[in-house]
């Protein structure tokens, strides 16, 4: 029997991250002549969306919940007849919208832009986990891609303090932590061995911050020091990746605070000091013309800095001639000025081993 | 002995066998010296322990420079010492603003000549007035930990001991360290007579000293730490000072020194934040002359002054020299913001300031601000008004 099929298929998607859904509309387009006998499937990443006779000829619509979307291996519209077979040369899907845009994402330079870069990249929270993720996995995905995809990921996580996670979010976490302690040597060998690329060790930096705060999140002090770790390791890139300056002293001083807890002493006294000393570099790596977020930037740089010294003169790192005071009396470190989310796990309950270090020490 | 001593001794009411006992006289008084409690007054007391014979029931005169501190009588026989005279009073404002703080005695009828110094002095007073040499100067006058607890002695200390002062640095510092003293006074009070005067005196001398630190500066490859230290210190107080007096010209050129040292930073780190506050202000005063490109060239000079002078520090020193860089960068961070609201960044595609940065001075650590929202300065305080973005009152806040 002829009858007749669209040509195409439009389909959108409404994000409700309140909702934790997404409905699609499959819109059908200009219709030709066709056999018209078959059931279509149409099917995203793997899910089906939607079961219709293929002579439709109003919109379907679908909800998914945000869950099974972000579990999708990837993110490809298919169409397929009731027999299972690809009949996308009949008819075109079109995915429009931001989420059609987040899972086709397949180039380095389009994930920078829509998942990463602040003024270009999607405001969808979601999305940006979502495009993330699904780039971690690509073929076309290198290693500054993989790592940023990580940095992003952990970064939605982070802006929920406070806040406690769900089991799922503990299995996500769970998973990016691994990623991440499989995928940040790799950067550190190609840093060691290779030219140094500004952008390798800009995201290998960012990556060992973000994750070293979800550890202290999920009382993993020790995971937390490893990751820390990494940025005394890098302080000699500052020079090549300059935005990197706040994070690599910024690790330098939580490495140091949580090797004392940890009562590794001189690992403490090395990694504050070292932070102290990137202030310098950090300073002559910029041009301070640029723009005047940097000399912002390097405001924060100094303060993370100064409680460096201050760290290291309250937890007795230092050697002072008495005779020469080096500090206020009544100073004692202040997580509030180290840039970051330090002051919220303190305020959140979250690092209370931590938080009763600091208290200890407060009027030492 | 010259004919001239010899004339002189000729001509004076004094006896000869008094001379010599006038000499023996000034050891055995001894001079003490104190404020008043709550007033500004000083009370002079004399303890005298001897007096030789020949002055025995002689009025003598106890002066402070030209001025009478009191007259005292020793009784005409031989009697129990010490004797004790005092008090009187004098005012501190008169005191300091005299031109000699040499303590002098006299029979009271021989002439002013015949006087002989006092020597024996006891209180911070007398010891503000007396001091030794440059190095006392500095530890009682000028160096933080170790100068005297009371303002006023720091200005009585700095003003008696500016004529005999010789080499360059202190003779700035003491005249910075008045100014420091005018400058902590409410901006928005009219001045006394007194701190009139006082200003007078620190920018008539600040102007030609100022002027001397800049010329050696100018003339040297290799600038002493000292020389540029305090010709950048005195140059920064004679501008806050001017614009106090609402001597815009003054500030200009004040702060235009000071500005004109930054490239040696290096040498002078102490000075850091000055030097970047004078490239702000001096870039502000030119703007609001038109004179666009040398305004350009002096913000962008305070910008970039800024990793200079971190390179110039040694962090691991004590906290502080952190706390100060991040003034420092406070102020470059200024400068930029002048840059953009006096238009003169270079027009691009990326943005290079929030469109709302507003150049609020008040968050400077300088008093510029406060000194403009008091009302001085008015042609300069309605300039930065209008590139600020903020009003003259949010510019303290």
């Amino acid at each position: 029997m002829i009858s007749s099929i669209p040509s195409s298929i439009e389909v959108t998607a409404v994000l409700d991250e309140a909702a934790r859904t997404v409905t699609f509309s499959l819109q059908p387009g200009l219709r030709l002549p066709g056999k018209s006998s078959r059931q279509w499937v149409v099917s995203l990443g793997g899910r089906v969306l939607a079961r219709f006779p293929a002579d439709m000829l109003t919109p379907v619509s679908a909800v998914m919940p945000l869950a099974e979307l972000y579990e999708t291996a990837h993110g490809l519209l298919e169409i397929h007849d009731d027999q299972g077979k690809d009949v996308s040369d009949w008819v075109q899907l079109r995915g429009e919208g931001e989420l059609f845009a987040a899972l086709r994402i397949g180039s380095a330079e389009e994930f920078f832009t829509r998942l990463q870069q602040h003024h270009t990249r999607f405001r969808s929270l979601f999305l940006l986990e979502l495009g993330a993720r699904l780039a971690f996995g690509s073929a076309w995905a290198d290693y500054r891609v993989r790592a940023s995809a990580l940095t992003i990921i952990a970064h939605r996580y982070l802006e929920r303090l406070p806040g406690r996670f769900t089991a799922q979010d503990e299995g996500r976490l769970d998973w990016l932590m691994d990623a991440a302690e499989k995928l940040l040597p790799e950067g550190e060998a190609a840093l060691l061995n290779g030219p140094l690329d500004w952008e390798i060790a800009r995201w290998t930096t960012s990556l060992a911050t973000v994750c070293g705060y979800i550890a202290l999140i999920r009382q993993q002090p020790d995971r937390a020091r490893e990751f820390f770790a990494v940025h005394g390791r890098q302080t000699g890139t500052v020079e090549i990746a300059r935005v990197s300056a706040l994070n690599l002293v910024v690790g330098c001083f939580m490495h140091g605070l949580l090797s004392h807890l940890a009562g590794r002493t001189e690992e403490a006294r090395r990694s504050l000091i070292l932070g102290l000393e990137t202030v310098k570099p950090s300073v002559q790596a910029q041009d301070l013309l640029e723009n005047v977020w940097v000399i912002g930037d390097l405001m924060n740089v100094m303060g993370v800095g100064r409680q460096c010294f201050i760290a290291l003169v309250k937890l007795r790192l230092l050697h002072t001639d008495p005779r020469q005071p080096v500090l206020d009396a009544e100073a004692s470190i202040e997580p509030s000025a180290v840039t970051g989310p330090l002051q919220k796990l303190l305020d959140g309950g979250y690092v209370p081993e931590l938080e009763a270090h600091l208290l200890r020490y407060r009027s030492a | 002995m010259p004919n001239s001593e010899i004339m002189s001794r000729e001509e004076t009411n004094l006896r000869p066998d008094q001379q010599p006992d006038l000499d023996a006289l000034s050891v055995n008084v001894k001079v003490h010296a104190e404020y008043v409690e709550g007033e500004d007054r000083i009370a002079f007391l004399v303890e005298v322990t001897d007096v030789p014979p020949s002055l025995l029931g002689v009025r003598m005169r106890l002066a402070l420079g030209p001025v009478t501190v009191m007259t005292f009588t020793p009784p005409a026989r031989p009697t129990t010492y010490p004797l004790r005279f005092g008090p009187t009073r004098l005012d501190h404002a008169s005191v300091v603003l005299l031109t000699s703080h040499g303590l002098t005695l006299r029979p009271d009828d021989a002439p002013v000549e015949t006087a002989v110094t006092v020597c024996h002095g006891t209180g911070e007073v007398m010891e503000a007035m007396t001091l030794p040499d440059e190095d006392a100067f500095f530890e009682r006058i000028q160096l933080h930990h170790s100068r005297f607890r009371d303002p006023r002695l720091l200005v009585l200390g700095a003003r008696a001991s500016f004529p005999h002062l010789t080499s360059f640095e202190a003779r700035c510092a003491a005249l910075t360290v008045v100014a420091h003293r005018l400058l902590e006074a409410n901006p928005a009070e009219p001045p006394s007579n007194f701190a009139s005067a006082l200003a007078d005196w620190v920018m008539a001398e600040g102007d030609m000293l100022a002027k001397e630190g800049a010329a050696r500066l100018a003339q040297t490859q290799q600038a002493a730490w000292s020389d540029v230290r305090w010709t950048v210190s005195l140059a920064t107080v004679c501008a806050l000072l001017s614009l106090r007096r609402d001597d815009i010209e003054g500030a200009h050129r004040h702060f235009g020194i000071a500005a004109d040292q930054t490239h040696h930073v290096s040498v002078a780190p102490v000075s850091a934040l000055n030097l970047v506050n004078a490239c702000l202000f001096k870039g502000l005063m030119l703007a609001m002359d038109g004179r666009m490109d040398d305004a350009r060239e002096h913000l962008e000079r305070g910008v970039k002054a800024f990793p200079p002078c971190v390179a110039a520090q040694d962090v691991m020193l004590n906290v502080w020299v952190i706390g100060d860089l991040i003034n420092v960068a406070h102020a470059s961070r200024l400068c930029f913001i002048a840059l953009a609201r006096c238009g003169l960044l270079p027009v691009g595609d990326v943005p290079k300031v929030n469109e709302n940065s507003k150049l609020e001075l008040g968050s400077a650590k300088s008093p510029v601000a406060r000194i403009l929202a008091a009302g001085h300065a008015r042609r300069l305080a309605e300039f930065v008004v209008s590139v600020s973005g903020v009003s003259p009152k949010v510019l303290v806040s």
